[in-house]
């Protein structure tokens, strides 16, 4: 019997998901945001997969999930990507503290 | 069987630590190469849990795809890599406050709730259910995703090109 339980993998998702969080709370750089949310991205897929591990071995749903969600991460870089080229050409910085034109 | 634990305090600590890195770099370049072996952490954890195709898409995709990308949004933007004097906003301690509740709560949520745990040995993983999973009964949601993909190219496209009269 294996000494890993549910919890071990729950544990270290949610440490992952909070300092995603984190980052996409409080870094300045647009790119740092994006870092976070991979993080986020990647503590929500172990946690899928810890699930079905130890609650639904039987079905794939779970994995189905998460390759969907990395594939949707790959196309968000993509975006996020071409967003921040377009920032930097307009602003000539991509600091999210200063890129707020569109603030009421 | 004590080998387990070990590998998983060892990719636990990995990717803990280098996420913790990704978050704190000063320079948003290291944080951006800290993010390597996180994922690989990740990847190794999938291993652990018996999963071995996703590691290898974890792998392929989020390390050989996913953060050449990022790389490329930080080498695109000139100047700003490595000159931040101030790596976080203002509202950092309430950020950090918030966060540190939310971990706080989710483990203690988590580690309270009465898990039915079907399968005490690792359940085997075949490649060819999954396949057939995928282009079963889920065969709209994949379609539905490449279909996204597709317009997410098309848009990161428009967005970056540049405008010339």
């Amino acid at each position: 019997v294996s000494p890993l339980h549910l919890n071990h993998y729950l544990i270290v998702s949610s440490l992952l998901f909070a300092l995603g969080a984190f980052g996409v709370l409080t870094r300045r750089n647009a790119v740092g945001v994006l870092l976070g949310i991979e993080l986020m991205l990647n503590a929500a897929n172990l946690n899928l997969v810890a699930f079905w591990r130890y609650l639904t071995p039987q079905r794939y749903s779970p994995q189905v999930f998460v390759l969907i969600i990395i594939t949707l991460a790959a196309a968000e870089a993509a975006v996020g990507l071409g967003i921040i080229l377009n920032v930097y050409r307009r602003f000539k910085t991509i600091d999210v503290d200063y890129v707020s034109v569109m603030k009421g | 069987m004590n080998g387990e634990l070990l590998a998983f305090g060892v990719l636990a600590a990995l990717t803990l630590g280098s996420a913790l890195l990704v978050v704190a770099s000063r320079n948003i370049a290291h944080a951006a190469l800290w993010l390597l072996p996180c994922l690989a952490g990740v990847a190794g954890l999938y291993l652990l849990l018996g999963v071995e195709y996703l590691a290898a898409i974890q792998v392929i995709l989020y390390i050989g795809g996913i953060l050449v990308l990022l790389l490329f949004a930080i080498m695109l933007t000139p100047g700003v890599a490595g000159r931040d004097r101030r790596v976080f906003n203002r509202q950092v301690f309430w950020a950090f406050v918030s966060c540190a509740l939310l971990a706080g709560v989710l483990i203690h949520l988590l580690a309270r709730q009465p898990w039915e745990i079907r399968s005490f040995s690792p359940p085997r993983a075949d490649i060819g259910g999954f396949a057939d999973a995928l282009l079963g009964p889920y065969l709209l949601p994949f379609e539905v995703a490449s279909v996204a993909l597709l317009a997410a190219i098309v848009g990161a496209i428009v967005l970056a090109r540049e405008e010339r009269e």
